[in-house]
């Protein structure tokens, strides 16, 4: 069972709550992925608006823990001042860390984001950093007081998948013990299965799921994938090679010694 | 309060004047 900051997580998959066609879509696409973790965010909303508290009820209702993110946050003051906003707003200390340093990739900011990390951890905030593939960030990120990681796969909503294999199986093997979840980019079930046969602890999925033609059914599908590739994980892949070998036994066949 | 966050535990010494913009955060769809 994956456990991140003493919480015991029985789901590998975690789910965006944004771009749903509809709230009911939404919380059946919740269901659908058997998630046990939900991200979700703060906007601005006037007196005679209730938009945001009926969709605080609905994920109330759908009994999932929340993870607050800072999604839009370009500094480490705005990222700070949301963080805290978030902690009073949805009474946790989970907090999913962005600092967005490039708008068209959405990459971190990563000299923010270590920034950012260091004064949450320290005013005890769980911090869920979404960083790159990069080790000395990942390290820095470790020494800011974060006990899990979330390396992108590709940018935001590109649904490219596992970007960078070689970065991301060196991160894999240089943090055994750390928690590692692939947050962003990825767009098929098979690149979540990927990300487990790699030992990557989860995945974090929005826009695959809710701009797919029926967010429900790739939510179940994604469910699956999670669950086979942490599984094939568990079962020990064999190593990949460059030439063949037999599957069937050659010695005493009719036409060979 | 005029674009600053007002922790609940600090709620009692602001004293709202004429003219103040008050803005209320909701929680909303995140990925």
């Amino acid at each position: 069972m994956l456990e991140i900051y003493e919480t015991p997580l029985s789901s590998r998959l975690l789910l965006g709550s944004a771009r749903y066609p509809s709230p009911a879509v939404l919380a059946a696409a919740v269901r659908a992925a058997r998630t046990e973790v939900v991200t979700v965010s703060l906007r601005r909303e006037s007196g005679a608006e209730r938009a945001g508290q009926g969709f605080w009820s609905l994920i109330r209702e759908l009994g999932v823990r929340v993870l607050p993110n800072t999604a839009g946050c370009h500094s480490v003051k705005e990222a700070v001042t949301t963080a805290h906003m978030a902690r009073e707003v949805f009474a946790t200390a989970w907090i999913k860390l962005e600092v967005i340093g490039e708008d068209d990739t959405l990459q971190p900011d990563v000299f923010g984001l270590t920034e950012a990390a260091r004064i949450l951890s320290a005013e005890g905030f769980q911090v869920f950093p979404y960083t790159t593939e990069d080790l000395v960030v990942a390290e820095r990120l470790l020494e800011a007081g974060c006990r899990v990681l979330m390396p992108w796969g590709a940018p935001i909503g590109s649904g490219r998948g596992l970007n960078n294999l070689f970065g991301l199986r060196a991160l894999r093997a240089h943090f055994p013990g750390v928690p590692l979840i692939i947050d962003a980019g990825l767009g098929l079930p098979s690149h979540a299965a990927q990300a487990l046969e790699l030992g990557f602890d989860a995945v974090l999925i929005n826009t695959a799921v809710a701009q797919a033609r029926d967010p429900v059914q790739m939510a179940a599908a994604f469910a699956q994938a999670v669950e086979a590739g942490a599984a094939a994980r568990a079962a020990g892949p064999i190593e990949a090679r460059d030439l063949a070998v037999p599957s069937t036994p050659v010695i005493g066949t009719a036409f060979r010694g | 309060v005029n674009g600053e966050f007002v922790a609940v535990q600090a709620r009692e010494q602001i004293l709202l004047r004429d003219g103040d913009r008050v803005e209320v955060l909701a929680p909303m769809q995140g990925g």
